[in-house]
């Protein structure tokens, strides 16, 4: 399951880069709420509670790096995308990021 | 490289590796990693660490269903003598499918082995040159159905990689494998490749992105062309 996901979503975004002249992006908060909003989408997955633990780190990071976590996976924005939207420098985004990633890593294999 | 850290305090490596399952990672970038995703193990592994940490997130993308127009395509698209289904439907077939492509290929080359021991075949050279330099040495082991390349004055190039073709009678280009400007590379020529490289059929070195050319032609200049004459 995991690693078809990775494809598709890695297959996707090579899509995503390849035709990015003719996006249109939404401001960053729009992502939070569509996927927020989804009712237990998460009963379908194999493990609820991977899901739950995830979402327990995420929750544990501060609202800008979960905000350009989320953008990042959600809407396969790239460093600069983010920065852009978000209207930081690239070299403040790409810090959140890494930060965040290296909290999420801490967190998850508590 | 391991025992860079960044002000993040995750190694260098590892991050690139969260990066690239994130998403974050633009064009070359993106590219890069993906070619070390294919050559070096740790790091295709810690990926996949990476894709697993992530892949709860997942479930909370609304679940769509293809139109079933879709499948039809799909099922138009695969050869026609498919497998049993069971097979086609299988992750885990999925998964070892590139090594049975690798055992494809080594069935590929027992089998020029095999009939190489009737036909006693020599091995081809061709020294691929262009603007009035040498810039690679190739040499095909007939029998093993394996191309050496060795580089001359090739220099490198910091956005483009050397792919090789091989081009027979028919003039169309086949691509044979991305090659290195600083070390000798051994290729392996796949069943059809192995019958066309033959004597007077040309090994051409195109300049192409990180990962070679997509569209099975070369996409970039060439660089130089050899034909292949018996040793």
């Amino acid at each position: 399951m995991t690693w078809l996901i990775a494809i598709a979503r890695n297959r996707s975004i090579d899509r995503l880069r390849a035709s990015r002249t003719s996006r249109n992006m939404e401001a960053i908060d729009v992502a939070a709420d569509v996927a927020d909003t989804t009712p237990r989408a998460d009963v379908a997955l194999e493990s609820v509670q991977e899901h739950a633990k995830l979402h327990g780190c995420l929750e544990g990071l501060a609202s800008h790096e979960h905000a350009a976590l989320r953008g990042a996976f959600f809407d396969g924005s790239t460093y600069e995308d983010l920065a852009t939207r978000m209207k930081v420098p690239l070299g403040t985004m790409k810090s959140w990021i890494r930060r965040a990633m290296f909290k999420l890593k801490a967190c998850l294999e508590q | 490289m391991s025992d860079t850290f960044d002000h993040s305090g995750l190694p260098e490596d590892e991050l690139l590796a969260a990066e690239y399952a994130l998403g974050v990672l633009d064009g070359l970038d993106r590219a890069t990693a993906e070619q070390r995703i294919a050559r070096d193990r740790g790091f295709a592994r810690q990926v996949e660490a990476w894709e697993q940490r992530l892949a709860p997130w997942a479930a909370e993308i609304p679940e769509m269903l293809p139109a079933p127009h879709v499948w039809d395509r799909i099922a138009g698209a695969l050869p026609p003598q498919t497998p049993r289904s069971g097979l086609w439907q299988s992750l885990a077939f999925w998964r070892g499918f590139s090594l049975a492509a690798g055992a494809l290929a080594a069935a590929c080359i027992a089998a020029l082995v095999y009939f190489g021991a009737f036909m006693q075949p020599e091995p081809l050279v061709a020294t691929i040159e262009g603007g009035g330099q040498r810039h690679f040495v190739a040499t095909i082991d007939v029998k093993r159905g394996t191309v050496a390349i060795v580089p001359a004055a090739f220099r490198a190039d910091a956005t483009r990689v050397p792919e090789l073709w091989l081009i027979p009678p028919d003039g169309r280009p086949r691509p044979v494998g991305l090659l290195r400007a600083d070390a000798p590379v051994t290729l392996t020529l796949s069943g059809d490749l192995a019958g066309l490289a033959k004597n007077n059929a040309v090994l051409a070195v195109s300049l192409e992105p990180p990962g070679g050319s997509t569209t099975g032609l070369p996409t970039g200049p060439v660089i130089g062309t050899g034909k292949l004459t018996n040793l």
